[in-house]
């Protein structure tokens, strides 16, 4: 803690002398050259899930043709007949091959689909203005549904900005928020696309898009949604990029890829508890060529923050021929009422015996945590202090920082809001939130818009995120 | 992600960071190379998305920083004095962060690096002990020896009169 003006005209001295760095043209090319030649070397690709994290494929293949196997040869001419497929190399593709390689080989599923001739072609383009959508492919299995997109005729907007301290954000010590602090900048949600899945045959849809690519002819991404429930549906896509907007519908079907999947409802009563009364219960398996999906209930109170799920406390698995596979997605769906989640895990393609292990999982715990905006407020949460390392304030925008050891208690905070010296308080809605995770600390932050005029004494959360630990071991049914 | 859209509002900072703890530009440059090209290698094992970014990116150099000192180590500083005038005059926002990381600069590396790691970067005493691989008590002698120093420089830069000496 600071102990004299000397030492706290130091540490915000030596601060923004840190924070006034810009960076060195001659560092900036070496950079460049170095990632372009790491990624050349090692092929390695990675995607942004909303959960579990992804492993990426080892390097990047050149699409090679279609094989020519009889039996893919008749689904090829079934499929051309109602849904034309991809034919010849996408890595050809001027421009954009080398991005939509990358999105279908870093995908057992997608690359399996591929490499049987069961992508469908895109069929579909909409525009406004001078914004052109084009579905460029979709693969429709038993595990999900995925959009291959381009986008192009608007320009790319730029990234990210630092906070009002040009700090990197995260990093700053504490300081009490105060109205002379210079605004923040406001955060640069159009950097991206906007694309979802609105709806399937006319029911809404949940989707998770992966980091879409800029390239010279726009932008290139894909957007996923859960699998068809039938062997055709119409697809609904709301974009939203650059002040556009539209939506366009059209036919995707899985019936191909249907024929080598095979699902295995889990016997009547696979079921076991976690601490704390956290229920799962084992519903089916979906086995395909490329991948096995495990699709089971938890029953527990929601978290509805967000949080990293590395280490072990949260590990779930497949253990089979001596060997453990990680899942490489990870999705799940809430009920109505809040009180269970639907989980689909995939994992690689697993053939012969094997086991689901579950070590734990995340519940939400109602509680009342309250940080005084000062340096070093600290709260507790089973024992392990959570601190406030950082806040700031601007007058509309709000920034709150946070670190606690890592630990297989809890996994952090949600439900935040602030308040005022009168006691009046303001509930945090998120412009950005974000959890990092290192084998020692974890580091939540928050940003939020306040109303003009409040000013925040105390930021609070009203729930944790707690660990219900396992382990819990299922047979795979076949 | 587009790594290098999230990386360019951070990299100004990484530099200088790694100028404060490696002392020169050469190795805070192959510290930042170094750093940035692990941290691209790895992007698929950041959570926490843009958000988490900087402070991601960050430790990835502070560990390639501690690499680097590590190296060095065998070397004995000469003086608490850096006669290496490597550590170079950069100016910062203001006159006063100018200043201070001038007189900073102006100290030996091991006083240099415990005042960087300490009022720049939050380490507390048992977490520079842990970076530099020294002694707890040799962190507080170095902080306390490099508190004085500065302190005696600063009130020679406002005027308060003391002979200048060699420490």
């Amino acid at each position: 803690m600071m102990s004299d003006e000397f030492e706290v005209r130091l540490e915000e001295g030596l601060k923004r002398w840190a924070s006034a760095g810009e960076a060195t043209p001659n560092l900036d090319e070496l950079i460049k050259n170095g990632m372009a030649k790491g990624a050349r070397a090692s092929g390695q690709v990675a995607s942004e899930r909303p959960t579990v994290a992804r492993k990426p494929w080892a390097r990047l293949w050149a699409l090679r043709p279609v094989r020519a196997a009889a039996a893919t040869a008749a689904l090829a001419v079934v499929l051309v007949g109602t849904f034309p497929t991809w034919a010849g190399a996408v890595a050809d593709w001027p421009l954009i091959g080398p991005v939509v390689t990358e999105i279908v080989m870093q995908d057992a599923g997608l690359k399996w689909a591929y490499e049987n001739g069961l992508i469908q072609k895109g069929i579909a383009e909409a525009r406004d203005g001078e914004m052109v959508f084009k579905v460029l492919g979709v693969m429709a299995d038993p595990l999900r549904t995925t959009v291959i997109y381009q986008i192009s005729g608007v320009p790319g907007t730029s990234g990210a900005k630092t906070t009002a301290t040009g700090a990197a954000p995260g990093d700053s010590k504490p300081v009490p928020a105060t109205e002379s602090d210079p605004p923040l900048p406001a955060p640069d949600t159009a950097a991206w696309p906007s694309v979802a899945i609105a709806s399937v045959d006319g029911q809404g849809a949940a989707s998770w898009q992966q980091s879409p690519v800029r390239t010279p002819l726009g932008w290139v991404g894909a957007i996923s949604t859960y699998a068809l429930e039938k062997d055709s549906a119409e697809l609904k896509l709301e974009v939203r990029y650059g002040g556009h907007r539209l939506s366009l519908s059209f036919q995707a079907s899985r019936a191909g890829a249907a024929r080598f999947a095979r699902e295995v409802k889990a016997p009547v009563g696979s079921q076991g508890q976690l601490a704390d009364g956290v229920t799962v219960t084992l519903d089916s398996v979906i086995y395909t060529p490329a991948e096995t999906l495990v699709k089971y209930d938890v029953k527990k109170p929601m978290f509805s923050g967000g949080y990293s799920s590395g280490g072990t406390s949260l590990s779930h698995y497949i253990e089979a021929g001596g060997r453990r596979l990680d899942p490489v997605q990870s999705h799940g769906g809430w009920s109505a009422d809040g009180s269970s989640v639907t989980m689909f895990e995939v994992f690689p393609a697993v053939s012969g015996p094997a086991k689901f292990v579950i070590n734990g999982d995340v519940y939400g715990k109602e509680t009342l945590l309250t940080w005084d905006l000062t340096a070093g407020s600290k709260q507790s949460v089973d024992g392990a202090p959570v601190t406030l390392t950082d806040a700031h304030w601007d007058g509309a925008r709000f920034q709150a920082q946070w670190t606690f050891a890592t630990n297989d208690k809890f996994v952090g905070m949600a439900e935040f809001d602030v308040v005022d010296a009168s006691g009046q308080a303001y509930p945090l809605k998120a412009v950005s939130e974000g959890t990092a995770r290192s084998s020692q600390q974890v580091t939540k932050t928050i940003v939020a818009e306040l109303p003009t005029g409040f000013h925040p004494v105390a930021v609070r959360a009203h729930q944790v995120g707690m660990i219900a630990a396992g382990p819990l071991v299922f047979d795979l049914p076949r | 992600m587009d790594f290098m859209e999230w990386l360019r509002p951070h990299q100004g900072y990484l530099e200088r960071v790694a100028l404060a703890l490696l002392g020169n530009r050469a190795d805070a440059e192959d510290a930042v190379q170094e750093a940035v090209l692990d941290a691209y290698r790895n992007r698929h094992q950041l959570r926490g998305g843009q958000a988490a970014f900087g402070a991601w990116v960050r430790r990835i150099l502070l560990n390639q920083c501690r690499r680097a000192i590590a190296k060095r180590r065998g070397l004995v500083p000469i003086g608490d004095l850096a006669e290496n005038a490597a550590v170079q005059a950069v100016p910062g926002p203001d006159e006063e962060a100018t200043d201070l990381w001038n007189m900073v600069s102006r100290l030996g590396e091991h006083l240099r690096q415990v005042i960087v790691l300490h009022y720049m970067l939050d380490y507390s005493q048992a977490e520079i002990a842990d970076y530099l691989g020294i002694p707890l008590g040799t962190v507080k002698s170095r902080l306390g020896k490099a508190l004085s120093i500065l302190r005696r420089w600063d009130r020679q830069e406002e005027g308060i009169g003391h002979d200048v000496g060699r420490v």
